[in-house]
């Protein structure tokens, strides 16, 4: 993968689209988890964008995943706060609810995934983006602070906020 | 009641739930559409997110009334419009002080490369305009360094460093567009060196105004400011701001001493607008128990005696432009003293 990488920063778009390939549905995922699915496209687009343009100047080849990750993150703060609105989370989503650990019941479980719907849709972008990498992307929260650019201390004082506020919403469910 | 391990679990699955999905179709075609379009940009320059710090000047100079793009443009000969354009050609320039630069030879670039004068900074952090036309911008402090670009009359810069005696003349670093009309916080806003005169002598191919410096001080107008105005105005002394926690965004590059690359966070304005200064705490400050949103008062000072010796930590070899200015990023930093949390206001969004 280093050796893609260094194609690329050369200028080299078939290795950039192998980089595109590969990384595609992660950040696509991660993008979909902060923002919502109907923005997800946008900002998975615009991360791979921009990391062609700044490419040549990424130091260390070796840190390529992070560092798209990173910009993933930024993009999706900006568009949350560029558009100023939270997204809407649909909770008629195929699957959706049957996902839920411990929800035997269907119509609990849709209101579960509702009140935490509602939560998540309160966090900030940065309390989102930390509990995704965390809890989703299975990242060491060292590793989710750097795709932050944050210490260590402030990702955990993040993700304890977090995890608060959607711990709350599910102690308040039956 | 559900306990603490079945909350964490059902909140786990829910988050796991969201990071779902295939990618959408035609993605990777239309990614490389826009990738065709797009031209990289390449190194060698200092950009934004290396030096975020730095690219505040021209907000810094709205607030503190250094405005670049208010500077008197009367009395300057020449096309008044900013025309850099890249070049590495060696030929002859066409300003009217070719005695003070003619851009030298461009060849293989020496291996020493003349050190930075860290400190003293003299000019750093003044204003300046450049009064000839075509004047060469060097990727060092030398006539044998690269020219990187030319700058036409007119432009307005931002004197990092200088000035810097090399070869018999005078040399400062400057901060300048890439492009007229860039925005300061564009990739494109960089920098290069530029020969201003005999050493020693007043500069004749920029005029250079003194900075000025604001008559208060609070997060909105340091988090502005420029590196170097904020190491002449403020010196070390010890400055009051109030602000509310955010976050530390897009730096991606390691270093040391750590607690100057990592500590940082974002104050925000009591108002929830964004004041763009980053705080880094001093070893030893008892910081347990903040949080974003809390609304503090802080005491710090730039200066910092450790940020002398900051350096990156990375396996891939920078230039002496780049340490120099990362020595610049991080002896600007707001490192603070004293925090006191007054407060909490919602993060802003």
């Amino acid at each position: 993968m280093r050796e893609i990488v260094r194609e690329a920063q050369a200028g080299r778009t078939e290795a950039f689209e192998v980089l595109v390939q590969h990384f595609g549905p992660q950040m696509y995922r991660l993008a979909s988890a902060i923002v919502g699915p109907d923005d997800a496209r946008d900002v998975a687009q615009e991360t791979f964008i921009a990391a062609w343009r700044d490419l040549p100047r990424l130091r260390e080849p070796d840190r390529f995943e992070p560092w798209l990750r990173r910009i993933a993150v930024n993009r999706s703060r900006n568009m949350l706060r560029g558009r100023q609105r939270h997204p809407a989370i649909s909770i008629d989503r195929p699957g959706a609810a049957d996902h839920l650990a411990g929800a035997g019941d269907f119509r609990e479980a849709a209101h579960a995934r509702q009140a935490l719907d509602g939560a998540f849709a309160g966090l900030s972008v940065d309390q989102r983006a930390v509990i995704v990498l965390h809890y989703a992307a299975d990242l060491s929260i060292r590793e989710a602070a750097e795709s932050m650019g944050v210490a260590v201390g402030t990702a955990k004082s993040r993700l304890n906020a977090a995890l608060r506020r959607l711990r709350a919403a599910v102690e308040g469910q039956p | 009641m559900k306990d603490i391990d079945s909350e964490t679990q059902e909140v786990t699955s829910y988050v796991r739930d969201r990071m779902s999905g295939d990618l959408p179709p035609k993605f990777v075609e239309d990614v490389m559409s826009d990738v065709y379009r797009t031209p990289q940009r390449r190194r060698g320059w200092i950009g934004w997110p290396l030096f975020a710090g730095i690219a505040a000047a021209a907000a810094g100079a709205a607030l503190v009334g250094i405005g670049l793009s208010m500077i008197d443009r009367d009395g300057v000969g020449g096309d008044p419009t900013p025309t850099p354009s890249v070049s590495a050609s060696p030929e002859a320039s066409a300003t009217p002080t070719p005695a003070v630069d003619p851009c030298g030879a461009v060849g293989p670039v020496p291996p020493e490369r003349p050190p930075l004068s860290f400190p003293p900074l003299t000019d750093a952090g003044s204003r300046a305009t450049v009064i000839v036309d075509r004047l060469c911008v060097h990727d060092s402090a030398g006539t044998k360094f690269e020219v990187v670009t030319r700058l036409g009359a007119g432009t307005d810069v931002l004197l990092a460093d200088g000035p810097l005696a090399n070869e018999g003349l005078d040399w400062y670093w400057v901060f300048f567009s890439w492009l007229p009309g860039d925005p300061p916080n564009s990739p494109d806003f960089t920098m290069g060196w530029v020969a201003a005169g005999p050493t020693g002598q007043t500069p004749t191919s920029i005029r250079v105004d003194p900075p000025r410096c604001p008559d208060t001080v609070t997060a909105d107008v340091v988090g502005a400011m420029s590196s170097l105005a904020r190491l002449q105005c403020l010196g070390t002394a010890p400055h009051e701001v109030t602000g509310v926690i955010h976050g530390c965004t897009d730096y991606f590059v390691t270093g040391e001493p750590e607690w100057l690359f990592t500590e940082c966070l974002n104050l925000f304005n009591p108002d929830g607008t964004p004041s763009n200064l980053f705080i880094f705490f001093a070893p030893g400050l008892d910081t347990a128990g903040l949080d974003e949103g809390d609304v503090v008062r802080v005491i710090g000072h730039v200066g910092d005696p450790a940020a002398s010796e900051c350096r990156a930590l990375t396996d891939v070899s920078i230039t002496a432009l780049e340490r120099a200015g990362l020595v610049l990023r991080c002896r600007s930093a707001f490192v603070v003293s004293e925090i006191e949390v007054t407060g909490y206001l919602e993060p802003p969004q």
